[in-house]
């Protein structure tokens, strides 16, 4: 059966004829940020081409998202003090939401889920900061980001989706493990097709492909294996989106581990304190949500 | 007498220096939320002890001698704060540990489970745990050795918890449907029934002395907020080791939400659930 459901899904989910498109400038950022002649008035240029989203991308710099001591008033300096990567990342974010805030699933709750993700990868990065790691915004967004399947399973196979969901509910078991027994392939998967189809960085493909077995992630196991845990403490926090949350020791879940064999000064990290340090920084996903929301 | 002093704007650097000192003494963490009770607190300290200001008031805090100016404040804290509230964590243990828990017992033909609630409030959580301990045994209860042993520091609290006569706005740890099932009402009051009542032990115990503790020593679940969080250093150390020695193996220690246990290597794992967090006795 599931070979052939899960061609039967991703059929339909390729027919879609409103699939969701990212923006051309996101490509185009995309690859200028890995071509070594790009500089960064070209880049600024770009983003300055669509007004909307450069005000959005000076809102969330100027904001406590960053917490930046002085203001930045335009691209150039906002690309000369956070690096074109952590621009380029950010603006991939804010591009993902929008292309997806458009849309609309009759029982999909968009607040809980954006909240998710912005808390997410808010959590990242700041799992990234006590590592000593610089990912170059690319925790952040990978967080942001790391669960688009779910909004496609529920825009365009509603009715399976529910039934993934319900069961997961039902049967107390994380909702991939729930999909795949309903729909032969999870959300990851989807969301993996989609931003490959989009031509997303490979870094961040194997975030939302691998978010929830990061013991497969081979890329850039220590960023897949962050978002992994900032998307468990995300629902112990109660800010899951969706399924059962089950019990969470640190110790003992696998992203944890990978992320101590590379950094093994996690040992003495007061982690108990670290929790508490994170209801401030999902304070900072609400302020991101409510920036990027309005304009 | 200390006059009344004006209202005290607790600059950023005071109150991160207060916020720490706390953290590293009490093992008690408050966030940014927290600045504006912290200067009312603060204001009522400064006037208590006629200083002149914020400042001064931190500087006295920060020094190594002034360990009992170190319990006032928690408790000025803990008392305006959520800290009495424990929902989410009564939920754990009625939705997660009691099932878990009684099918692991009932599966090894051992029938007793031992909770023990030693927060210093009016009984509101040891029944709060006895009203989950039924639910999770139902009608089996009465064959099954299963209480709630609830220590009080003093007369007047174990007066409270006998009454068990709560105000409209509580009981704040039970959800909705427990009202019928384990309440009587009296025009504003809820009173917990009797079958709830029989399954707590009440006992006055001294919350600094574990030898004089009337506790069994192999609870499953102990319930141990705002008990340590006035009690710093070694002592605080030493309470936590003689809670640990009353625990079985995997059995979970309950904490006040903004606490943490601090170095329990070797005694215990944190154990997160929705919005809770346990640790569970290695």
């Amino acid at each position: 059966m599931a070979s052939s459901k899960v061609t039967e899904i991703m059929e339909r989910i390729k027919k879609v004829s409103d699939l969701p498109t990212l923006p051309a400038i996101a490509a185009e950022l995309l690859r200028m940020v890995h071509d070594p002649r790009s500089s960064m008035p070209q880049l600024a240029s770009i983003i300055e081409r669509d007004p909307a989203l450069s005000t959005k991308v000076l809102r969330v710099v100027n904001s406590p998202f960053y917490g930046l001591r002085q203001k930045i008033g335009d691209l150039d300096r906002a690309l000369v003090i956070l690096g074109m990567r952590e621009i380029v990342n950010l603006v991939s974010g804010l591009l993902v939401f929008r292309t997806f805030s458009k849309h609309r699933g009759p029982t999909f709750d968009r607040q809980a889920f954006w909240l998710h993700s912005a808390a997410c990868g808010v959590i990242s990065r700041a799992i990234a900061g006590k590592l000593g790691y610089r990912f170059a915004g690319e925790d952040f967004v990978g967080g942001l980001i790391h669960d688009i399947g779910k909004i496609v399973l529920d825009q365009f196979v509603h009715e399976d989706f529910m039934r993934a969901l319900n069961l997961a509910e039902a049967r107390k078991m994380p909702l991939y493990v729930a999909e795949e027994e309903v729909l032969g392939i999870a959300h990851s998967q989807v969301g993996e097709w989609l931003a490959m189809t989009w031509g997303l960085p490979e870094t961040l493909v194997e975030v939302i492909a691998e978010h929830h077995c990061v013991e497969l992630a081979t890329g850039n196991p220590l960023l897949v294996a962050t978002v992994h845990v900032a998307n468990q403490i995300c629902k112990i926090k109660g800010l899951g989106f969706s399924g059962y949350v089950a019990d969470f020791v640190l110790r003992e879940d696998v992203g944890w581990k990978i992320l101590k064999e590379s950094c093994p000064q996690l040992e003495e990290m007061d982690m108990e304190r670290f929790m508490f340090e994170i209801d401030g920084e999902i304070e900072k996903a609400r302020q991101f949500l409510a920036l990027t929301q309005t304009l | 007498m200390a006059a009344q002093t004006d209202a005290i704007a607790l600059e950023r650097d005071c109150f991160n220096r207060l916020r720490e000192r706390l953290y590293a003494r009490q093992r008690v963490y408050y966030g940014d939320e927290a600045r504006a009770l912290f200067e009312k607190c603060v204001q009522e300290r400064v006037a208590a002890l006629n200083l002149g200001g914020a400042e001064e008031y931190v500087a006295r805090v920060e020094k190594e001698a002034n360990a009992e100016e170190m319990c006032n404040l928690p408790s000025l804290l803990f008392a305006s704060a959520e800290g009495t509230q424990c929902r989410a964590q009564v939920r754990a243990v009625r939705e997660r540990i009691l099932p878990a828990l009684v099918s692991t017992r009932r599966s090894e033909g051992e029938r007793r489970v031992a909770i023990v609630s030693m927060s210093g409030d009016d009984g509101e959580e040891a029944y709060a745990l006895a009203m989950a301990l039924r639910e999770a045994l139902g009608e089996e209860i009465g064959g099954w050795d299963a209480r709630v042993y609830c220590g009080r520091h003093t007369e007047e609290q174990m007066e409270q918890a006998r009454a068990g006569r709560y105000r409209s706005l509580s009981p704040r740890n039970t959800p909705d449907e427990f009202e019928a099932r384990h309440f009587n009402r009296e025009k504003t009051s809820f009173i917990v029934k009797s079958d709830v009542r029989s399954v707590v032990e009440l006992s006055l115990f001294e919350p600094d002395r574990p030898e004089e503790w009337k506790f069994p020593a192999d609870a499953d679940v102990v319930f141990a907020r705002a008990y340590l969080s006035c009690r710093g250093g070694e002592k605080r150390a030493g309470l936590v080791r003689a809670i640990h020695a009353r625990m079985r193996p995997g059995g979970y220690l309950f904490i006040s939400p903004n606490e943490s246990l601090g170095d329990c290597e070797g005694l215990f794992n944190a154990v997160y659930y929705p919005k809770a967090v346990a640790y569970r006795r290695i």
